[in-house]
């Protein structure tokens, strides 16, 4: 029992253990983006897809091309992207909730063809 | 060897770590604490990415995303909340949809990704020569150069668009004042 | 070598002059802003013009200008000349427009600023030759976009920035994981060593279908078209206008850069999603365009079928595929600005926007509704109107590539759409004037964008000239990729 503890840790997580991971965190993204209806939650997931797309890009850097640094750089561009797209989210939101009072995305129905 | 041991320890506890707080972020019905658990999720990336070996983008991890962009998001939660903070619950059918869309795709892409085969390169287990080590100069020098392996373009490109979000941000959240000015 | 940069370093230095001149001129005195931008992109149309036979790249080869993007770059300068043009009676606030229903915009040299900026980013779009590259310049082209579509002070523009935040946020999440795949079964960053790097494996099919969802989103291809409808609503009108064609082209180019420079040796396994797609989007864009009353939905849907009739000329390594494309793409910009150049005058002067606003304009504003009435068939695809032409060229390409099926959808949906863009013009010109409907005041920057973007439109189909420029310019450039 131990000895096959020890056995099955001394096996470091290769890259699926890995892929499995972020697109585990992504699918919690993806459910969290489709039932949020607090628009920053929603946001919130978004941060969570992103993350889990940064994540990638490291772990791939690191187990298909160690020898350069475009994975770790591409992350890097990663956050400054997030940290853009939750600005101008957040000053929408905060403008459209002096509108109408809500972020709640199930009362966006004001405009109907 | 014991260091395989601790490494692969460390993934699991901070994979189940961040997947815990992932699940409690997307279930609990009290945004701030989503914020909170969010949080979680991104500190755990950050020693996530240690373990990956880029011990600078973890810094920037907790740093801009942790330390900002959270704190960022919990301003817009306090900007936004009317009603104590607490989101009303989304209808069964929209959970079942979403439930059945996030699982289709975990299962199909973990299927895929535990199938497939990818090129490991073979230099990571041995001669660690090839590797960069010091990734933290690599990143800078690479994020400056004009040359063939250089990110000065793009990092230019990063710099309007945190520019213009700024401005854009401004513009849209300053409050209206009376048709003025004119 | 620098001058292959410069139409891009030209957008950028008006941008910040603009940021910097705003800050010292008093609010009258912000007039000067407008013409100062539309000087900025001419100069940069002219640096391209300058540039043209010269072909090459930059910065280690991550920054490259073939045939193609002089075409794209100069599509995209023009279309955003032309909405700084449609906004401007609604920035200045003009005296003729006193009586303007509509409340002016606010905040021009931000306005002018933010649109040079996502200008800049569609152009370094064209010309990205890595992943990084190709994705940081796509989202200079989408964020800024989120804030100019909610500009606007009311409850629909904050609605509608808050789609289109939260979609364009979700595409760019799908866009980046299917990009992190990509990069993971190569271990390249560069297009061209990621395109030589694959071989077709599950991995490969799923990081298409994330990056073709990503794309989905930004081209309005159903089924990820919905949030079009209510962004185009509650944006402002040359915003909605602007989103219309620059977005989309700027879509079109991304997926020149994917679908050719890095799937372009997978032709044979993509042909028939992309039949799929383009029917389905088509008839949808149709049959939803059908049952609108407000003309800026009805343009969205519009707009989305059109993007159907687009992708048509991704089906197969035709060699004239590339130009039909861009041709197309040129008319529908052209075409389309002109119609909206009509509503946006419209509105701007009634404060309305259904239909059935429009009856009897034929009477009251006779020039206005020719102009408009030529816009509509000219996107119905009317012989000999330059729609049609357009049309005829991706039809053709569908049909050489064995797309019979796709040939005769797209001629049904052709006709189901002269029954819709016909509701239009029968407002104008059968149903009579409402009781005491008074001519509309043209103002004269309105008067002549739709003037000659109209004339630019019927010239485009009369004359060849330019779809052969732009033929012998970009024949060769396909076969770099496809083999």
């Amino acid at each position: 029992m131990g000895e096959n503890l020890v056995s099955f840790l001394e096996k470091t997580p290769d890259v699926s253990h890995w892929l499995v991971l972020s697109s585990l965190l992504f699918s919690i993204g993806l459910y969290g983006l489709l039932t949020r209806r607090n628009a920053v939650g929603i946001l919130m997931s978004v941060e969570l897809l992103l993350n889990s797309g940064a994540l990638n890009f490291i772990l791939f850097n690191r187990f298909i091309s160690p020898g350069n640094i475009d994975g770790q750089v591409m992350s890097i561009f990663v956050i400054a992207i997030a940290a853009a797209e939750v600005v101008v989210g957040m000053a929408i939101f905060v403008a459209l909730f002096q509108q109408r009072k809500t972020v709640d995305v199930t009362q966006m129905n004001m405009m109907k063809g | 060897m014991i260091e395989n041991i601790v490494h692969t320890t460390l993934f699991y506890l901070f994979a189940a770590f961040a997947v815990l707080c992932a699940l409690a972020m997307v279930s609990t019905h009290r945004i701030l604490r989503a914020a909170l658990y969010l949080m979680g999720v991104l500190g755990a990336s950050a020693a996530f990415y240690v373990l990956l070996g880029a011990e600078f983008l973890a810094g920037v991890q907790i740093l801009v995303y942790v330390g900002g962009i959270v704190i960022l998001l919990v301003f817009a939660v306090m900007l936004t909340s009317s009603n104590n903070l607490i989101e009303e619950k989304p209808s069964l059918l929209r959970k079942l949809v979403a439930l059945i869309l996030s699982a289709s795709f975990f299962g199909i892409s973990s299927g895929i990704f535990l199938g497939a085969t990818f090129n490991v390169s073979s230099r990571l287990s041995g001669a660690s020569s090839e590797k960069i080590q010091d990734t933290t100069a690599a990143i800078g020098r690479a994020l400056l150069d004009q040359g063939e392996k250089g990110y000065v373009l793009p990092f230019e490109i990063i710099s309007l668009l945190l520019l213009s979000a700024l401005i854009g941000g401004i513009v849209i959240a300053r409050k209206t004042q009376p048709e003025g000015g004119k | 070598m620098f001058t292959l940069i410069l139409p891009e370093l030209i957008v950028i230095l008006t941008a910040f002059l603009i940021l910097g001149v705003d800050l010292f001129v008093s609010e009258k005195n912000r007039v000067v802003l407008a013409p100062l931008t539309l000087v900025g992109l001419g100069a940069a149309t002219a640096a391209i013009f300058f540039q043209m036979p010269e072909a090459g790249a930059l910065f280690g080869g991550r920054f490259a200008v073939d045939s193609v993007t002089w075409w794209f770059k100069f599509l995209f300068i023009l279309s955003t000349g032309i909405t700084i043009a449609l906004s401007l009676d609604m920035l200045d606030g003009r005296k003729v427009l006193e009586n303007a229903q509509t409340p002016r915009l606010r905040f021009r040299g931000e306005y002018y600023t933010i649109l040079l900026f996502t200008l800049s980013g569609m152009m370094f779009l064209v010309s990205a030759r890595d992943l990084i590259t190709l994705y940081v310049s796509l989202e200079l082209a989408t964020i800024p976009l989120f804030v100019l579509a909610s500009w606007k002070r009311d409850g629909n523009a904050g609605e509608a920035g808050l789609k289109y935040v939260i979609m364009g946020a979700l595409a760019s999440a799908l866009l980046l994981y299917g990009f992190s795949l990509l990069y993971g079964l190569t271990g390249q960053t560069d297009l061209h060593a990621i395109s030589q790097g694959l071989t077709p494996s599950p991995l490969l099919w799923l990081a298409v279908a994330l990056i073709v969802s990503g794309i989905g989103f930004k081209m309005t291809i159903v089924p990820f078209h919905f949030w079009a409808a209510e962004v185009y609503q509650g944006a402002p009108t040359p915003i909605t206008a602007y989103l219309s064609v620059a977005s989309k082209g700027a879509g079109l180019a991304l997926m020149f850069q994917l679908f050719f420079r890095v799937f372009g040796g997978f032709f044979k396994d993509w042909q028939i999603a992309i039949a799929v797609f383009a029917a389905l989007t088509m008839t949808l864009g149709n049959l939803g365009a059908i049952v609108q009353n407000n003309i800026k939905r009805f343009m969205a849907f519009s707009a989305i079928s059109q993007a159907g009739y687009m992708i048509m000329g991704f089906l197969g390594p035709q060699k004239e595929s590339i130009a039909s494309m861009i041709f197309y793409m040129w008319v529908y910009v052209i075409t389309n600005l002109a119609v909206f150049g009509v509503i946006i005058f419209h509105s701007n002067q009634t404060g309305k926007e259904e239909i059935t606003d429009y009856r009897g304009l034929a009477q009251t504003n006779p020039l206005m509704a020719l102009g408009m009435m030529l816009g509509l068939f000219g996107l119905a695809g009317i012989p000999p109107l330059s729609g049609f032409v357009g049309k005829f060229f991706l039809f053709s390409i569908a049909s050489a590539t064995g797309f019979h099926w796709l040939v005769a959808v797209a001629a049904v949906n052709s006709t189901i759409s002269l029954y819709y863009y016909l509701r239009i013009v029968r407002q104008m010109y059968i149903e009579p004037p409402a009781a005491g409907a008074k001519a509309l005041e043209v103002s004269p920057v309105l008067g002549f964008t739709v003037t000659t973007t109209v004339l630019a439109s019927v010239a485009l189909g009369v004359f060849p000239f330019f779809y052969n420029i732009v033929n012998a310019q970009t024949s060769g450039w396909m076969s770099l990729f496809v083999k």
